[in-house]
C-alpha cells in the first residue's frame, strides 16, 4: 500500500506548489544520498496515509537548484511542510513521528 | 500489484536464477539491502543480479517477486556475513560466514514456486517478529516496559483482525501510534529504546509496513545481535555497553537545529557515555571486543538462521 510520489521541478513548481489548494510535502532528495532512499519507503507511506488531504512531492537538488535554495535546503534528506504559503521543515524521520508532527501543522 | 512468481514458469525461474546461481557460489555477489546492479562502486547485490537491474519496479516486473521480500532476504544474509576489501580479487572483497547463513543466499530463490504470491511473506514475518520479541522467553524480554508489551500486543491484535480480512479505525490506530510515542518517551532503559523505536514505527496496518519493514528491522536486529554479546562480556564491559548505547540514544534524540545540527553536546551531560564513545576506548577495547564478537557469533548465527527459516517455510506456504 505505497503511493507513487510525483516529481516536481524549477519550471512545475508554480503549479504544483504555489497554486496547490491542499497542504504540500516537499522531500528534498538525490540519488546518491543514502538516508534520502531510506527514507523514501516512509514517505509513500506517508502519502497513503493522508490521501487527498496532503500533496507529497519529490524534488532532486540536484537538478533543481532554484526551488533547493528557494526553501533554504542546506541538506538532505530534507522534508518541508508549504501550508498558506509557509514552510516549514519537518525534524522527524519515522512514519509514526511524522504524522504527529504534520498532524500539529496541518491543525 | 499482483505478484506471480517468475511469470509461473519454470524455465524462467532457472533462467534467472542460475546465473546467480554461478556467482553466488563463486562469492562475487555481496548481499545488500539495496538492489545493486552495475552501480558505481558496489558490487552487485544477489537480487540486483537475479533481474539485472537496481530499479524496484523492474525488478518485480521481471521476478514476479516483491522487493521487499527480496530487501529482507539480503538483510538476513548481511547481517550474518563479514565483507571486507580483497584488492587482488577480480571482484574486489571477499565474504566470510557460517555455512547455514550464506546457503541462504540461492535458498530463498529455490523454495519460491513459480507462480507463486508472495505479497504476504513480509507482513507475516514482521507479524512473526512482533510475536517472537513480545514472548516471554525473548531475550531482551526483560528490557521491555509493561507500556510498551501492552503496545506490542495491540499491534499484534490489529494486525491478526487485518490479516483475517477486517480493518481498523483510523482513529484506533492513531490512538496507539500515540500511545506507542508515549511509551517510548518513558523508557528509559539503555537497551529497550530501539525496541521502542522499532514497536513505535510498525504500528501501522501491517501491509503498509512491508515497503519500510526491512529498514525498521534492521536497527532491531543490530540490537539483539549486539544484546547477544552481552553474554560473554565481564561485569564492567556490560556496564560500559549500556553507556554506549545511552550515549547512541542521547545523540539520536537530542534537539536539532533546521540543518539538522545538534544545538548542545548531548554527551556533555552523560561523562560515562562520552568516555564510552571516544575514540581512545574504542582503540583501547577493540581487540577485546572483536574476541567477545567471535564468541558470540553461534548464537547468532542461529538467531539470523532461525528467522531464514521462517522466512523459507512462509515462501514454502505461499
Amino acid at each position: 500500500m505505497t503511493a507513487d510520489i510525483m516529481a516536481v521541478s524549477d519550471a512545475t513548481f508554480g503549479v504544483e506548489i504555489e497554486q496547490s489548494k491542499q497542504p504540500v510535502l516537499i522531500d528534498f532528495w538525490a540519488p546518491w544520498c543514502g538516508p534520502c532512499m531510506s527514507l523514501l519507503p516512509t514517505i509513500e507511506g506517508l502519502a497513503s496515509v493522508y490521501g487527498d488531504d496532503l500533496k507529497v512531492v519529490k524534488v532532486n537538488v540536484d537538478e533543481n537548484p532554484l526551488l533547493t535554495e528557494k526553501f533554504g535546503v542546506q541538506g538532505i534528506p530534507n522534508l518541508t511542510l508549504v501550508k498558506d504559503g509557509k514552510a516549514v521543515t519537518l525534524r522527524e524521520r519515522s512514519r509514526t513521528r511524522l504524522v504527529g508532527e504534520i498532524d500539529g501543522l496541518l491543525g | 500489484m499482483s505478484f506471480h512468481a517468475f511469470d509461473g514458469n519454470p524455465a524462467v525461474k532457472s533462467q534467472m536464477l542460475e546465473p546467480v546461481r554461478a556467482r553466488w557460489s563463486a562469492r562475487a555477489l555481496a548481499p545488500d539491502v539495496d538492489l545493486n546492479w552495475k552501480s558505481d562502486g558496489q558490487p552487485d547485490s544477489i537480487s540486483g543480479a537475479l533481474a539485472e537491474t537496481q530499479d524496484r519496479g523492474e525488478f518485480e516486473q521481471r521476478t514476479g517477486i516483491p522487493a521487499d521480500l527480496a530487501q529482507l532476504c539480503e538483510q538476513l544474509i548481511a547481517a550474518g556475513v563479514r565483507k571486507s576489501d580483497a584488492p587482488n580479487t577480480t571482484v574486489g572483497f571477499s565474504l566470510e560466514g557460517a555455512d547455514a547463513v550464506l546457503t541462504f543466499g540461492t535458498e530463498w530463490l529455490d523454495a519460491i514456486r513459480p507462480g507463486a504470491d508472495l505479497s504476504l511473506i513480509v507482513p507475516q514475518f514482521a507479524r512473526h517478529c512482533l510475536d517472537l520479541l513480545l514472548k516471554p522467553d525473548f531475550e531482551l524480554a526483560g528490557h521491555i516496559s509493561p507500556d510498551l508489551r501492552r503496545t506490542g500486543f495491540q499491534i499484534l491484535s490489529f494486525w491478526d483482525r487485518e490479516l483475517a480480512g477486517e480493518s481498523t479505525a483510523r482513529g484506533d490506530w492513531r490512538d496507539l501510534q500515540r500511545a506507542a510515542m508515549v511509551a517510548t518517551a518513558k523508557d528509559n532503559d539503555a537497551w529497550g529504546y530501539r525496541v521502542a523505536t522499532f514497536i513505535e514505527a510498525i504500528a501501522w496496518p501491517v501491509r503498509s509496513v512491508s515497503r519500510e519493514f526491512a529498514g525498521l528491522f534492521d536497527s532491531f536486529l543490530f540490537n539483539w545481535l549486539m544484546y547477544l554479546e552481552t553474554a560473554f562480556m565481564t561485569d564492567e564491559e556490560r556496564i560500559d555497553r549500556e553507556h554506549l548505547l545511552l550515549g547512541w540514544k542521547a545523540m539520536a534524540t537530542a534537539p536539532r537545529d533546521e540543518v539538522g545540527d545538534i544545538d548542545i553536546d548531548p554527551l556533555e551531560s552523560l561523562p560515562e557515555s562520552s568516555r564510552v564513545i571516544s575514540s581512545d576506548h574504542i582503540m583501547r577495547t577493540m581487540d577485546r571486543m572483536m574476541a567477545v564478537r567471535e564468541a558470540a557469533r553461534g548464537r547468532k548465527d542461529e538467531v539470523i538462521r532461525d528467522l531464514m527459516n521462517t522466512v523459507l517455510t512462509l515462501i514454502r506456504s505461499a
